[in-house]
């Protein structure tokens, strides 16, 4: 990749920053930014240089055995995997899945949006939002929020810890789960897990409270920035309910453009992925995926929190849709919000959302059922299972021979769903922020910023664990070394 | 009571030798005396742990590539040098956490495991294995045959070399 870079600058006399890594995301990426000889930014790019290839060693094994397998894709949000695959295999066995367990499996989904939104806000853009874009390094890390904000750090702590704690009642650990499977659930949630968590809710909606205010001020305070951080209209893809209420496990798919207009609705799982085209470049392993209709530039879509609120109607849930009124105002009537930099507040929102929701569950006697799982064989070839991870909308689809032994492996991640966005904001950020030939640390975490607000995850769109220090060079076209920074 | 984490990831080899230890230890440790936890990595909320009430000394078990010694020990100190994690981190920086946040922090120590091999797979190399047997075997003969000695809580093997 660095020769490409090397070749590029010497034959386009470009200038070439590059950033690597990018740190508080999950994975490992670098950012380069070609100048031109007016020291303007021509192009930005957003490389995501590691590798895991889970598509193609998968074939060859059970579907039964793909909950656990793709599980392990991550280590942040293994639940996100453990449930599309599952749904995938519903639909290999072709059958209906008990109700009880459907509610189970939205329940960990909750848990889970709760505790990986919860890490994304409270310790890993915590540091940016609270301390400063331009605060010292040295500060600006998870230790620095905890000297600086330790009644924010210990709340965010809990609040994770909270969601953590309900996966592992339901899955046994909170990492890597086993505990659905195609057909079901292997287990519900006893009477007294389901009042010990309901006890803790209270404390988790005053930290919603503390975050909530904090955001806000961060609002305030960025208010200059905002238009830098992936401020365009694109198109937005998610999950709705038949009613059109916010959804993370069924529902149907729909495509809201960057005015507000419904472009499609009521789609199934299939019928999206017929619209979608998987573009590539030669310098990232992450895909560019895109709405075919619309092309390459007007097919670029972004998934996941922002965009969940922005195709739903409504939320469902009292405190979220209260928040979610105040949320819209940022896009104004009828329209959406399309600063990236608010998937920050739609975090927020959605975890008061999941809190609301576990609430809802843990006082359904639904649970108290214990038919939680259907047995079958293999009924259908073809299985695609969807639902929303905390990053966005995850697609597991499969074809498998009449064995059940796997065929054919596409799983389409929210965060290469999002990576054509995620290049255009580098670039925003990138022309609004850079100007001269001196390099400095607010630039350099303003721009890491602009990925940070999508809380990649590389491991789930590729992987390959590894981390290197920053190493930060501005050139000339000559090649002449005219500004550097180092991290680590 | 002790709390014993052992962490790493159990797809990546020898990389998984601490998970493993603590998923023996967590069968065969009274769980009076040693609260164990086998975790894919470290993570912000384990916090709560070291400062739960009951819990007086932490180790962690952990692989280490190039480590010419079977075993470590080592005393750690709370520090936020290593704080600029992302959705892992390191367990001085746990400590350091632990102590910003609540004022309370136990003694911890880092057992590290020689690892060599590190790509995909779940089996482990001659040398982890051993090194694992050893693991075991050290940390349970702390309990089983010196009590008092534990209750010493400055009283560790400094480099044990097994």
């Amino acid at each position: 990749m660095a020769v490409d870079i090397k070749a590029k600058m010497k034959v386009d006399m470009k200038k070439t920053v590059t950033i690597e890594p990018i740190t508080r995301i999950e994975g490992h990426a670098k950012i380069t930014i070609d100048l031109d000889d007016a020291g303007q930014v021509a192009d930005a790019r957003f490389h995501v240089t590691e590798f895991r290839g889970f598509e193609k060693f998968c074939i060859g094994r059970s579907f039964w055995e793909m909950p656990g397998i793709t599980a392990r894709v991550c280590g942040i949000c293994p639940v996100s995997h453990l449930l599309a695959s599952s749904k995938a295999g519903d639909a290999i066995l072709g059958v209906r899945t008990p109700a009880p367990a459907v509610t189970l499996r939205r329940l960990m989904n909750y848990a889970q949006m709760v505790q990986s939104h919860a890490l994304s806000f409270f310790l890993l853009s915590g540091p940016d939002l609270l301390l400063g874009m331009d605060a010292d390094p040295a500060e600006r890390n998870m230790a620095g929020l905890v000297k600086m904000h330790p009644e924010v750090a210990r709340a965010g702590i809990r609040l994770r810890a909270f969601g953590q704690a309900l996966i592992r009642a339901l899955g046994e650990r909170s990492v890597h789960p086993s505990w659905s499977v195609p057909g079901g659930v292997r287990g519900s949630l006893s009477a007294a897990d389901k009042e010990h968590f309901l006890a803790q809710l209270p404390e988790m909606y005053r930290t919603l409270d503390i975050a909530l205010d904090l955001m806000k001020d961060a609002l305030d305070r960025y208010a200059g920035e905002l238009n830098a951080y992936g401020a365009f209209p694109s198109l937005f893809v998610g999950l709705v309910a038949s009613d059109g209420g916010l959804e993370y496990y069924d529902g149907h798919l729909r495509i809201v453009d960057g005015n507000g207009r419904i472009v499609e609705d009521n789609l199934t799982p299939d019928a999206f992925l017929n619209q979608i085209r998987e573009a590539e470049e030669t310098w990232s392993y992450l895909k560019f995926p895109y709405y075919t209709p619309f092309g390459t530039e007007g097919g670029m879509y972004r998934v996941g929190p922002l965009a969940r609120l922005n195709v739903c109607d409504f939320a469902g849930t009292p405190r979220a849709d209260r928040e979610l009124r105040q949320f819209r105002h940022f896009g104004g009537p009828g329209k959406t919000v399309n600063s990236s930099f608010y998937y920050h507040y739609a975090r927020l929102v959605e975890i008061l959302h999941s809190l609301e929701r576990i609430e809802e569950i843990l006082a359904d006697e639904i649970l108290l059922d214990h038919h939680i799982r259907s047995r079958a064989g293999v009924n259908q070839n073809v299985g695609i299972g969807v639902s929303e991870a905390p990053r966005g909308t995850l697609f597991h689809h499969y074809q498998v021979d009449d064995n059940g032994m796997l065929e054919k492996v596409n799983l389409i991640i929210a965060t290469g769903q999002n990576n054509l966005a995620m290049n255009k904001t580098i670039k925003q950020l990138a022309t609004r922020f850079i100007s001269g030939s001196k390099l400095d640390e607010g630039l350099l975490n303003r721009v890491e910023h602009g990925i940070r607000v999508f809380d990649p995850c590389l491991s789930c769109s590729t992987h390959e664990a590894g981390r290197m220090p920053l190493h930060l060079q501005l050139r000339a076209a000559d090649g002449m070394l005219m500004d550097e920074i180092k991290r680590g | 009571m002790w709390l014993i984490i052992g962490y790493g990831n159990r797809l990546r080899q020898d990389d998984g030798a601490g998970y493993r230890v603590a998923e023996i230890l967590s069968a065969q440790l009274d769980s009076q005396r040693a609260r164990v936890l086998a975790v894919h990595q470290l993570t912000p909320e384990l916090v709560l742990e070291l400062v739960a009430a009951d819990v007086t000394r932490v180790l962690f078990v952990d692989a280490c590539r190039g480590q010419d010694k079977p075993l470590v020990m080592e005393k750690l100190k709370q520090t936020a040098a290593t704080g600029s994690c992302g959705h892992q981190m390191a367990p001085e920086l746990l400590l350091h956490m632990a102590q910003s946040l609540y004022q309370c922090v136990p003694p911890g120590w880092l057992l590290t495991l020689a690892a060599e091999q590190l790509e995909m797979g779940e089996t482990f190399s001659p040398t982890t294995s051993a090194a694992c047997a050893a693991a075991v075997m050290m940390i349970e003969s702390l309990f089983a045959n010196a009590p008092k000695y534990l209750q010493n809580k400055e009283n560790l093997p400094k480099n044990p070399s097994l």
